[in-house]
């Protein structure tokens, strides 16, 4: 918020220059954003903090902090005093006027809407440009001089922070025709009420707005005039014909200023102001200091009428004007440094709170009193902050802590994501973090069920393209892959993330070969050409499970074809990853037009996936609960293994986790491992057949196995082989 | 070693023995050849005849037990002479024909160019984000803080209410806030009212880590929250709509604004610690220690609240806001008004990806979020 350095000077109880403002505003209240020379002022835009609005939304209320901190320091600021200066409005005016004038009548509907309606009639006064300093002052801050009276509103409202706002009185008065009314024929009636359903009213910057019950009017008993505590509306406003005005200065309740200004979409110095809260005791205070103005502006030939004060919720802000309780151990003890019980009453004086011992007899607290423009000093801490802010953060020293030894509690959850994190970047992958807000497609790209999908959406978005949270990590991962792959050829990817609608983190890997080349020849085992960047990825994620001790890791067919079909991945290149007999997630190649759609090219710059690119995705959760945590020593074998290889011919689409499953049941207990040696497909074994080849290693861990048992294990097998797959044993 | 060959050599040292070359004779012959050895094989040859282990000069004292005691210190004299001799003319010869001897002996072994490179193995690379968030846990886990995390999708009651933010106050709107389009359960509600509000949002903050795990912990207690945070922003060099932050919280009876300070101060000469020394020479940083400067600030939920900033490299830098917890938080935990009077203590929040482009001087934080491996692979 800007303020004039001239304007604040007439309130300065020191001879402080603009950057000596800014200092000690710095050091003690708030931040300053810039200064800058505007003609002959210094503005200064200060960042109010949010809790301060009441007291220093205000040219007043900002000199006042000044002072205090000066006075409060009086030893580091050895300012001069000021040469004359106005003292800033410390005590309420009690003044109450009578609840109507001659001219004027207020009702006030709801307390609680406008706990204070005061107002004024001022006569003969003369609608016509400003004088220069008025005028400059305004602009200085950004604001446009628009007549003299309107510039006076504006002013108060800059001046002591409560806005105010000025009707004519001649268009308050619901006479019928064209007749102009005479003065004094009979009062004009505020009303100070709710909005009707669909009330409209035109505002002064000439848009109309639609109002609701939940909104507050300013109205004569036919027409509404204003929208309180925001906008005037143009059917009252002032004109060159104005001769007399009602000033208003009210109180509206803040809860309800806020939340009509956000339906309304209209914000406002005025709604700033009231939104964030105002004294109740500021009304009269500025109703006094406009009238003030006018007599400077227009001359002594105007005409005040007396203070028109509807004042109902009086009672309520003297009882929340409470007084608190500090213990004097507490500011020390709170900020860690000592504090002397003279520094707390200097402070919390200068600051003008009344500082009362609390009780006879040796209590420990203090009796507080705010100050009534302090709305945000409501408890004991409250006011250790003012002491420590009045002394500055500057004076606590850097203390470590005396605390009993503790160790942090374990969280495995963290601890296993680091550990894996680490675990893949050691065998290549690079990491990539991506927005968990994607796009609609992104979503569509894994699921299509609308009940999810309306559950991932935003209600408000910055872009379509990150308008719902990630259902996957896959579509990052696919974007990533097609920026990458135009300044490097290979690369391992991965990303550690949330995912929801059912929130949880998911572990996502990419490869990419751009020379990766598919072949339908498979000679010597190399089945791998098949698939290259799969069989590549399907490696990387069991060295990465066995890392963490998780052998039991299967790779099974995606069942509902129907499902399958209409998916992203390619349906020959596909496989959910099964991990101790838990679904763990899913691993496969993209299909085409998921590379089209990502603009992933394939080798030889098609954009068709010729093995170059896979992609998997596993939930963390999973992985962790089966990463072996203690690993129990197991005594090494003693007993020699025996070997033995087997070669089978059998259909091609007999898997050969199936071909293993069947082996080690049918040989017993004494299998040990079976592992793939050799793989062919082609013109030496038949159509839609293939070879394969198996080392088996039979061991007993309690003895050394005979020739004869081995050779029954093995038979079994063959056996089984040939009656299940119909499988020619070589 | 076969029969044979140990015959062979046996046969050898015979015939070698037989021929007893007078010393001096001996060095004029050496002399002659060295002269005539005019390459680095022939040099070779030469030391290996006179010098090397089996060479003549080596003959010489073999046979020494041979002689009588009396003449043997004579002949040694004379043969160590000799070698000395020989070695330096050796090597001047070497100077002038060959090579050095340890240059010698590399090209004995140098069957391959070293210099050829090694079988590729990709390096991964860790994120940025991810290191700055394992380095900062570990620095206060090293000092005995909780790591704990919070859920992306909250309720307004954690986010906000519990926090001593009100609703209808424009206090809530210091955080913009994106809003799930269907309301629905947050895992464990809170304590108070609420209930009718169960909208969702993404977390504009780790904050709700604070009330989520007072519920289940009692004072004293020191814990940190890192997490990913949503601001419904447009996104600028400094500002994204996702980003991490590092919440962090300590209460017990004692726990003073001296001691955030003090804390915080480790904090940070921790974190920079390597930066302050690899750069030290070449900015003119010497290893000075990081200060920590606390100015007004206002939160709902800490009251004293502070703007942190630290001196780094010249500068004082805003790196957190913070603040003295405030009670009306601890009643939101659960904690009674008995507990509350005893207890006091501080709390922060700051983002991540503010210190990792302090520390890494990263222009622009949407850097860390596009996968660009020519960004990730610059770390490692």
């Amino acid at each position: 918020m800007r303020f004039s350095y001239n304007w604040l000077k007439e309130y300065l109880a020191y001879a402080v220059s603009p950057q000596d403002v800014a200092d000690i505003l710095a050091m003690h209240s708030f931040e300053i954003e810039t200064i800058e020379k505007v003609g002959d002022d210094t503005v200064l835009d200060i960042n109010v903090l949010p809790n301060r609005a009441p007291d220093c939304y205000s040219h007043q209320g900002i000199a006042r902090e000044v002072n205090a901190a000066i006075d409060a320091n009086q030893t580091v600021y050895p300012f001069a005093p000021a040469q004359t200066y106005r003292q800033p409005f410390n005590k309420a005016d009690s003044a109450q006027g009578t609840s109507t004038s001659p001219r004027i009548k207020v009702t006030i509907e709801n307390v609680t809407d406008c706990p204070r309606y005061a107002c004024q009639v001022v006569e003969q006064v003369v609608v016509t440009k400003s004088p220069t300093w008025l005028q400059n002052r305004l602009r200085a801050l950004g604001l446009e001089a628009i007549n003299n009276i309107v510039d006076i509103t504006n002013y108060v409202m800059l001046d002591v922070g409560n806005p105010i706002h000025a009707f004519d009185l001649a268009l308050l008065k619901d006479t019928k025709g064209s007749e102009p009314t005479h003065e004094g024929d009979d009062h004009a009636h505020i009303i100070v009420r709710r909005a009707k359903a669909n009330e409209k009213i035109t505002g002064l910057d000439g848009i109309t707005y639609t109002l609701q019950p939940t909104h507050l009017v300013i109205a004569t008993p036919k027409k509404p005039l204003a929208i309180a505590g925001i906008k005037g509306g143009v059917g009252s406003g002032i004109s060159d014909n104005t001769t007399s005005i009602v000033l208003e200065a009210a109180h509206f309740d803040r809860k309800l200023i806020y939340t009509t200004s956000r339906a309304i979409k209209l914000k406002t110095d005025a709604s700033t102001r009231f939104s964030a809260g105002v004294s109740q005791y500021l009304p009269s205070i500025a109703l006094a200091r406009a009238v003030e103005l006018l007599r400077t502006v227009c001359g002594d030939t105007i005409r005040s009428l007396p203070v028109v004060d509807q004042w109902p919720g009086m009672q309520d802000a003297k009882t929340q004007q409470t007084t608190m309780r500090l213990d004097r151990a507490k500011p020390g003890k709170l900020l860690g440094i000592a504090v002397p019980e003279e520094r707390i009453t200097d402070i919390l004086g200068a600051l003008g709170c009344k500082v009362t011992d609390a009780e006879q007899g040796g209590s420990q607290a203090l009796t507080i009193q705010p100050p009534f423009w302090r709305l945000d000093l409501t408890r004991d801490v409250d006011l250790v902050e003012e002491i420590g802010r009045m002394i500055g953060y500057e004076a606590i020293p850097a203390t470590l802590p005396l605390v009993v030894v503790q160790t942090p509690e374990p969280n495995p959850a963290f601890t296993f994501r680091n550990e894996l994190r680490r675990s893949l970047v050691n065998r290549g992958f690079d990491e990539i973090y991506s927005y968990t807000l994607v796009n609609r497609d992104d979503v569509e790209l894994t699921t299509t069920d609308e009940s999810i999908i309306s559950r991932l959406a935003l209600q408000n978005t910055l872009s379509h393209r990150h308008a719902y949270v990630r259902h996957s990590v896959l579509p990052c991962l696919l974007r990533a892959i097609a920026e990458n792959q135009k300044q490097c050829d290979r690369f391992q990817l991965c990303e550690i993330g949330k995912i929801f609608e059912q929130e949880r983190w998911s572990l996502g890997l990419a490869w990419f070969d751009s020379e990766a080349t598919t072949s339908q020849k498979v000679t010597d085992g190399s089945y791998i050409h098949r698939a290259p960047a799969f069989f590549a990825l399907r490696g990387a994620i069991d060295a990465m499970c066995a890392n963490f001790g998780i052998t039991d890791v299967r790779y099974e067919s995606v069942g509902d074809k129907k499902q399958a079909a209409q998916s992203w991945f390619d349906q020959g290149v596909v496989a959910q990853i099964v991990i101790a007999g838990r679904p763990a997630g899913i691993i496969a190649q993209p299909n085409k037009a998921t590379m089209q759609h990502y603009d992933i090219a394939g080798n030889a710059g098609g954009l068709n996936n010729q093995g170059t690119t896979a992609v998997a995705e596993l939930d963390v959760a999973v992985l962790q609960d089966a990463s072996m945590r203690v690993a129990l020593y197991k005594e090494p074998p003693v007993f020699p293994p025996t070997k033995r290889d087997i070669a089978i011919e059998v259909d091609n689409s007999v898997p050969s986790q199936s071909l293993i499953d069947t082996m080690t049941t049918a040989g017993g207990t004494i299998v040990e491992s079976i592992s793939l040696f050799d793989y062919y497909e082609g013109t030496k074994v038949g159509a839609g057949k293939k070879s394969v080849a198996y080392h088996i290693v039979y061991r007993d861990r309690s003895r050394t196995l005979t020739d004869a048992e081995v050779n029954k294990a093995h038979r079994a097998i063959e056996q089984e082989l040939r009656d299940m797959y119909n499988a020619v044993i070589r | 070693m076969s029969m044979n060959k140990r015959i062979m050599v046996t046969k050898r040292k015979q015939q070698k023995k037989v021929v007893k070359t007078p010393i001096l004779a001996l060095k004029k012959a050496a002399v002659k050849k060295l002269a005539a050895a005019k390459t680095s094989v022939a040099l070779d040859q030469w030391e290996r005849d006179y010098l090397g282990r089996k060479g003549a000069i080596r003959e010489v004292f073999q046979s020494l037990k041979e002689l009588p005691e009396a003449k043997r210190k004579a002949v040694a004299q004379e043969a160590n002479a000799v070698r000395t001799e020989l070695v330096a003319l050796f090597e001047k010869a070497q100077k002038k024909h060959g090579v050095g001897i340890a240059e010698k002996r590399a090209l004995k072994t140098h069957t391959i160019d070293v210099t050829l490179p090694g079988v590729s193995t990709p390096v991964g690379h860790i994120h940025l984000v991810s290191r700055m968030i394992e380095r900062v846990t570990d620095i206060f886990s090293s000092m005995g803080f909780d790591i704990v995390e919070g859920p992306d999708i909250e309720s307004p009651y954690y986010n906000f209410d519990a926090l001593n933010v009100p609703a209808d106050h424009p206090s809530r709107d210091l955080w913009d806030t994106f809003w799930m389009q269907e309301a629905g359960e947050i895992g464990r509600a809170g304590r108070i009212a609420n209930q009718n509000d169960s909208r969702r949002l993404l977390r504009t903050h780790t904050s709700p880590g604070q009330v989520r795990y007072m519920e289940t912990h009692k004072p004293p207690f020191r814990m940190v929250v890192p997490g990913r945070t949503y601001r419904f922003e447009n996104a600028d060099r400094t500002h994204g709509f996702e980003f991490h932050q590092i919440e962090g919280m300590m209460v017990g009876p004692n726990i003073s604004a001296a001691n955030f300070k003090g804390i915080l101060t480790v904090f940070f000469n921790t974190l920079f610690c390597d930066i302050q020394s690899a750069q030290g020479s070449k900015t003119n940083v010497t290893s000075e220690q990081i200060k920590v400067r606390l100015r007004p600030s206002f939160f709902p939920f800490t009251e004293p609240s502070f703007e942190v900033f630290m001196w780094f490299q010249g500068r004082w830098l805003e790196v957190m806001g913070a603040g003295m917890v405030h009670p009306e938080v601890y009643k939101h935990a659960g904690y009674s008004a008995g507990e509350i009077a005893k207890i006091q203590g501080f709390a922060f929040g700051g983002g991540i990806e503010r210190l990792i482009m302090i520390k890494h001087q990263i222009p622009d934080m949407r850097l860390l979020y596009v996968g660009d491996l020519r960004v990730i692979r610059q770390f490692s």
